[in-house]
């Protein structure tokens, strides 16, 4: 997926206030977002996480670490 | 021979929770937020002194006004929220709904699965001649098991009981199962105290020790099992989604079945969704809703219609009857 797309859908999946995120973003999920955030990596990119694999995922950054820097261009 | 499901009754608490009455008590948990995640906006909840067993005989009774109760021979109650460790409920139902004498009872424990589960006893109580009118009574109130201070689950779950009617038919209504367990996920939805692993836990009011759910390890079961579930079930019965006239699955929440509804490709329209009015009341989902889709026309007389169970445990299962 490309960054810019990636940052679009994020930003309207987990319904967050700034207008618009990059990498360096932080990112503050709450228990609510915690199901939006594991459904819109399953649906995108095929990954399955726990909670804990949540733990510290504190910017965009970091997320997309998790993800896969091979997935994002 | 066969079974089929003669008649549905359900009874609902009268009190009610609204999300706005939990946002008063949370201020950060605003109403329109969970209404539009999760799909609900009012739960029916038990008083101090109103049990499952209350329910279920309140539902059994509106069911029985319209059936010969003598012709009952067999009673089952799926709950998780028993009045008593024992006698068994349904020897209790028995008595209380003035049923005959030479009839068999029991419960079952099972969560929300417990439909699927009842539905195949019922079956095979009926095929083995051991019965020829089964009364199923799923009957839950998990609001008792929730600590007050526990504003998700109190969110989701609401109380409730349905009563089934599964007769004697000479033709099969009820198709071929498929019924799962996977143990090793007891400790995501749990309630530890009142049991006698941790006896002195009835003795603490710890949140922890109350209803616990692990809501994302929850989504991540129903993701790993459900669809593979329906597969499973369709391919047994030799149909697929296209010839299935609806689908009733587990009214868990809406967000998670939004999500199995896509990742399955399940045509909307003949999906059910809607537990705005009554939470999740666990084992009685399938039913309310099943006698809410016959009251609206959704289901109608000739219909395929999918029946999908699944959670606590980890517990699933699914059948396809013919209405």
């Amino acid at each position: 997926m490309e960054k810019v797309v990636f940052f679009k859908k994020l930003l309207a999946e987990l319904e967050l206030e700034e207008s618009e995120i990059d990498e360096s973003s932080p990112l503050h999920i709450t228990s609510l977002q915690t199901l939006t955030l594991m459904s819109f990596l399953d649906e995108h990119f095929g990954i399955r996480v726990k909670v804990k694999d949540l733990i510290g995922i504190e910017s965009v950054r970091k997320l997309m670490e998790l993800i896969g820097k091979d997935k994002i261009d | 021979m066969g079974s089929y499901i003669h008649s549905i009754e359900y009874y609902l608490p009268t009190s009610t929770l609204s999300n706005a009455k939990l946002s008063q008590e949370f201020p950060e948990w605003e109403a329109d937020k969970i209404e539009e995640k999760i799909g609900i906006r009012s739960r029916h909840i038990t008083s101090r002194n109103e049990t499952a067993l209350d329910l279920a005989f309140n539902a059994a009774n509106k069911l029985l006004e319209g059936f010969d109760k003598k012709l009952v021979d067999f009673v089952i109650l799926c709950t998780q929220s028993p009045d008593y460790f024992l006698p068994t409920g349904a020897c209790i139902l028995q008595d209380r709904l003035g049923l005959r004498k030479d009839i068999g009872a029991f419960d079952f424990n099972l969560g929300c699965s417990g439909y699927i589960y009842g539905l195949a006893f019922a079956k095979g109580l009926i095929n083995s001649h051991i019965a020829s009118n089964v009364l199923l009574i799923m009957a839950e109130t998990y609001s008792k098991h929730i600590h007050p201070s526990d504003k998700s689950n109190r969110s989701i779950f609401g109380d409730g009981a349905a009563a089934t009617l599964i007769s004697f038919s000479s033709i099969e209504n009820i198709h071929k199962f498929e019924l799962g367990t996977d143990g090793s996920g007891k400790d995501n939805l749990i309630v530890k105290r009142g049991g006698m692993r941790n006896i002195e836990f009835s003795n603490q009011d710890l949140p922890e020790n109350y209803l616990f759910m692990n809501g994302p390890e929850i989504f991540n079961f129903t993701l790993d099992i459900v669809p593979d579930l329906v597969q499973k079930v369709l391919l047994k019965n030799n149909e697929s989604l296209d010839s299935i006239d609806f689908c009733i699955f587990h009214q868990a929440n809406k967000f998670m079945l939004e999500y199995l509804r896509k990742k399955m490709k399940v045509d909307p329209a003949k999906f059910y969704l809607n537990m705005l009015e009554t939470g999740n009341t666990v084992s009685a989902t399938i039913p309310i809703a099943l006698k809410d889709c016959l009251e609206t026309g959704l289901v109608k007389t000739g219909y395929k219609v999918l029946l999908v169970g699944f959670g606590v445990g980890y517990s699933w299962g699914a059948t396809i009857i013919l209405i």
